[in-house]
């Protein structure tokens, strides 16, 4: 039972406010998207328990041209309830919490729905019962459907009560407890999104996020007073209860979900961001105090994104962001909700190593891939992911010196190997090369043949897609294309088809093939260079159309004729993806002739005679296709010389260093 | 049939020595016998080179034919080696970047630690076998020369040495190597279980991290102490003609636990050096520029300069050890082996 005291309502003027200080400088943030829901949450938080019990009012608008008789709505948590839900039997029934097999009973979780009235008008709610859209398993409890009497007619909206009491699992996947910290994620009863197709509500997957509506969450937050608090939106009031709890009450509009965290030994951190043409951001640092010497690499990493994705795609439009560093093993790190993301890192964490940066730009990219352009993570997850992990590297690129090699020897003893650069650009090639075969980018999250298949597909190859279109269509168009895209589809649930016509609109040209062979295809990139051969021609010699017969050394003498050198380059594709591709041929002299390729066929042969031979020849010679598997093959000397080994000489010399100590380390057991 | 340790027994000069002394002795010791290092280190070598050739092989292929070549000796090319790492299977799978600078020591000192030196690909594990195999002839040879001929020895003496020991230090090395066996299933695999469970309850990765620390600590004490353990026991058979391997490895026992502290800390100096001479390998790989012909030739030799040195600690362990052993034994209940011969 909540004892809070009157709360002070204070909705905030974001929008008014914002344009009289003239902090807009190019988006309308009057009202950003169509608010189809709005939450009003009170709930408590037991922390001796793990049980968040309260209710929420939901306003859900009929934006649709049918009526709704059925309401859908998500009760995630129950895919931690027990071993029988979809999530659990997707990951083939291993335990969600590793190395706990007989699974303490305060580990699992649910959400509890106790009870559900229409409060608008008068429909009554006249039963419910569990679906399970995706599957034919009985026993998921993560999809609610609620019957009312009534349709609501288009254009109507119905308002909701629902009480209930959500226990929070153990940290598993995004959410849940870990001691006094508690991350509290796909914790109330949502609802799912309603067209003219009807709900696109799917039971919670193993590998799939999320999919909700824009609209407005007022939520009142009660916690024991000593409690820490960090939540979607911003803080409008504090109330001291007379139980010794405090009820913090978070208001944001235009989001589609809402998660918060609570914990006593959070140490908090506020600072604005600011930039010249961009917005003022209020950004709170919620930090474990054991790695409070990360504090700066933190709130850096985040003005970094808010800058450059600002930049590049559109002003970050909500006033505040919460960043929060997760508590150890609490499975909820690297998240990304509506103005509140979680980062990542080690209290051993070396600079060049670029964690918890990567993570945090990441997720801060977030807020504009999900959290703006909010795509169905279940359905079209690359979306989301691959633009948005190409726009993280980019982001890193453009502020920090490429990561470091690291490995870490027994288990927490980072050695950093400072001469092994990462590239921003290749770094989720080997992905691609190991299962991008597998499957293709476009599928439902849960349909990919395997949890391998859906991360190279939704993360990776996207990722390197785009690095490569970049290449291709140049950094300024990509970036146009990639803004025009956002800026349209902002506040909106974009598809694939948007993402390609928005491509081809800006491109000015079809570039259909290039989305076949990427997005549509699971077919992979790999040209090479076969052949690169320079032979000498003779002498002429025999019987010639003048009918002479040519002797020897004829018209020559002897050591003075010219040397002439056939060149024979062949290019070949060896995998399936077809590119246009550059073919470059340097000569000893340093004649450089390059050809262009439509790299269809199998093979391209070009032959050349000339005084002087081939140095090497190289197919790519600028890496645009930088989805090429296998560079090593894209080029080709003609000839070994001298140092040809040495890098073999070099590398081989320190692998038999390493064994000769390990045939030590060996004897020293005997 | 005359194998004896008689020149030291009876030999006053070593008692009295402090620890400062033990080792100086133990140094001049090891200069009278500089073969057995040379012949530790050809065996290391040759036994490594053994898989060099077809390393060679396999690594020149993944450099393709093209420019990647000049890339990889200006350095490590991270596309090359995920390429190199997602195609190559067998023994060439064990290079990575650790190879570099202390990443070897770390790398084989965490496989020693966990147990896991058995995971490595069995053309290694071959080669390890042969190795231990190789080394217990020249432990066997050395030790036997240490006692029998401690001003020095020929090459044919030296190796007659290793085959009056052979067979008693092979059956040490066995017994030595089921040691290690049981402990790692009896002791590391629990205490790691312990260990991954204690650091999962902790409230932070500090406290997790100070548990692996602590697992990880205890796991090198008790390894050192039983390699310890079995070197007296080998001095014991090699000095005193013991022909019981239990026996043996009991007196070693016995002889560490009575002077333990001053044992352990002879044991625990001669590491310190070992990690002093890491350090030093480490600090000057680091600042050579091996990018061309020249630098990279003097980086080999500068590897193989520090597996000497290191195959010359190791020497100057056991010399010492027998040094100390020869200082702190009970001589006189050494039965007059000679005299029964």
């Amino acid at each position: 039972m909540l004892l809070c005291g009157a709360v002070s309502m204070v909705i905030p003027q974001s929008v008014q406010t914002a344009a009289e200080e003239g902090t807009i400088l190019e988006d309308d943030l009057s009202v950003l998207s169509d608010r189809i829901v709005d939450y009003k949450i009170e709930v408590e938080l037991d922390p001796t328990n793990k049980i968040v019990q309260g209710h929420e009012i939901l306003t859900w608008r009929n934006r649709s041209g049918k009526g709704v008789q059925d309401f859908c709505f998500h009760l995630y948590l129950n895919a931690f309830r027990n071993n029988r839900s979809t999530f659990v039997r997707e990951g083939r029934y291993q335990s969600l919490w590793a190395g706990e097999e007989k699974i303490p009973e305060d580990h699992w979780g649910y959400t509890q729905v106790k009870s559900v009235e229409v409060v608008s008008s008068d429909q009554e709610v006249v039963g419910s019962d569990y679906a399970h859209p995706d599957d034919d398993n009985e026993e998921d409890r993560s999809v609610l459907i609620v019957h009312v009497d009534k349709p609501l007619p288009p254009g109507e909206e119905i308002q909701f009560r629902i009480d209930f009491e959500s226990k929070l699992p153990r940290g598993t996947r995004r959410t849940g407890w870990s001691e006094d910290y508690f991350f509290v994620a796909q914790w109330f009863p949502k609802v799912g999104v309603f067209s003219e197709e009807g709900w696109n509500c799917h039971q919670y997957h193993r590998s799939t996020e999320y999919f909700a509506d824009f609209g407005i969450y007022d939520v009142s937050l009660t916690v024991p007073s000593n409690f820490v608090v960090g939540a979607t939106g911003m803080r409008i009031s504090q109330q001291e209860n007379t139980d010794g709890s405090m009820t913090h009450r978070y208001y944001q509009e235009d989001v589609h979900d809402f998660a918060w965290t609570a914990s006593p030994r959070f140490l908090k951190k506020t600072e604005v961001f600011t930039d010249p043409t961009l917005p003022e951001v209020e950004v709170t640092l919620l930090l474990l105090p054991e790695h409070k010497d990360l504090e700066e690499r933190y709130l850096a990493a985040t003005s970094h994104a808010l800058r450059y994705y600002g930049h590049w795609f559109g002003a970050y439009p909500y006033k505040t962001i919460t960043v929060v560093d997760p508590a150890y093993r609490s499975s909820s790190g690297g998240m990304e909700y509506p103005t509140f993301i979680t980062g990542g890192t080690h209290f051993w964490a070396p600079a060049t190593v670029l964690r918890p940066e990567g993570v945090t730009v990441h997720e801060v990219g977030h807020q504009w891939w999900y959290g703006m352009s909010a795509n169905n993570e279940f359905e079209e997850a690359w979306l989301d992911e691959g633009l948005n992990s190409w726009s993280e590297s980019k982001v890193q690129k453009h502020t920090y010196s490429p990561s470091r090699y690291m490995v870490r020897f027994f288990r927490d003893i980072p050695f950093v190997f400072n001469s092994v650069e990462i590239p921003f650009e290749t770094a989720s090639l080997s992905a691609v090369r190991r299962s991008g075969q597998d499957d293709v980018m476009i599928r439902r999250g849960w349909e990919y043949s395997s949890n391998t298949a859906y991360r190279t597909n939704s993360y990776s190859k996207p990722e390197m897609v785009l690095w490569t279109l970049e290449r291709w269509i140049g950094e300024k168009t990509m970036l146009e294309a990639m803004r025009t895209f956002f800026q349209r589809y902002k506040f909106k649930h974009p598809t694939t088809q948007n993402f390609i016509d928005t491509f081809n609109e800006v491109i000015g040209q079809d570039m259909s093939w290039f989305f076949d062979e990427t997005l549509f295809s699971s077919e992979l990139v790999d040209y090479a260079i076969g052949t690169a051969r320079s032979t000498e021609i003779p002498e002429r010699q025999g019987v010639f159309d003048n009918g002479i017969i040519q002797p020897l050394n004829s018209g020559e003498e002897e050591g003075t004729r010219q040397r002439e050198y056939l060149t024979e380059v062949v290019v070949q594709r060896l995998k399936g993806a077809r590119f246009p591709v550059d073919v470059l041929m340097v000569f000893d002299d340093g004649e450089k002739i390059r050809r262009s390729w439509d790299g269809q066929d199998r093979w391209e042969k070009y032959s050349f005679q000339k005084p002087t031979r081939l140095e090497y020849a190289s197919v790519d010679p600028d890496r645009k296709l930088l989805l090429d598997i296998n560079p090593t093959n894209n080029s080709r000397y003609r000839a070994t010389d001298k140092g040809f080994a040495l890098a073999t000489k070099k590398w081989a010399s320190k692998w038999l260093f390493w064994l000769q100590n390990l045939l030590e380390t060996i004897a020293f057991m005997a | 049939m005359v194998v004896l340790a008689t020149k030291f027994v009876g030999d006053d000069r070593l008692h009295g020595l402090n620890m400062r002394q033990i080792l100086s002795e133990g140094w001049r010791l090891l200069t009278r016998h500089k073969k057995a290092v040379f012949f530790f280190y050809l065996t290391n070598v040759m036994v490594a080179a053994f898989l060099l050739v077809p390393f060679m092989e396999v690594f020149d292929h993944s450099l393709g034919l093209g420019l990647y070549r000049e890339q990889m000796v200006h350095a490590l090319d991270y596309d090359w080696y995920t390429l190199f790492v997602d195609r190559v299977t067998g023994f060439a799978s064990t290079f990575a970047p650790w190879v570099m600078g202390a990443g070897p020591f770390a790398k084989n000192m965490e496989a020693l630690l966990n147990g896991e030196i058995t995971q490595f690909p069995w053309e290694i594990l071959c080669l390890g076998g042969v190795y231990v195999f190789l080394q217990t002839f020249l432990l066997g040879a050395t030790l036997g020369s240490l006692s029998l001929n401690p001003k020095g020895t020929s090459t044919r003496q030296f190796f007659q040495n290793g085959v009056i020991f052979f067979g008693r230090f092979f059956r040490l090395a066995v017994l030595a190597l089921l040691t290690f066996w049981v402990l790692d299933s009896w002791i590391i695999e629990p205490l790691a279980f312990l260990v991954n469970k204690l650091s999962e309850g902790a409230l932070t990765d500090r406290g997790a991290s100070a548990w692996n620390l602590v697992y990880y600590l205890l796991m090198l004490l008790v390894f050192m102490i039983v390699n310890m353990l079995f070197d007296y026991a080998k001095i014991k058979v090699a000095i005193e003609n013991s022909t019981s391997i239990i026996l043996s490895f009991l007196a070693g026992v016995n002889f560490c636990k009575k002077h333990f502290l001053a044992a352990f800390g002879l044991y625990l100096g001669i590491t310190i050096l070992g990690v002093i001479g890491v350090l030093i390998y480490t600090g000057v790989e680091h600042v050579l520029p091996q990018r061309t012909w020249l630098p990279i030739v003097v980086a080999i030799f500068w590897q193989q300069l520090y597996v000497l040195g290191r195959l010359s600690i190791k020497l100057f362990f056991y010399t010492s050890q027998v040094q100390f052993y020869l200082q702190r034994q009970d001589f006189k209940q050494i039965p007059d082996i000679q005299s029964s011969n």
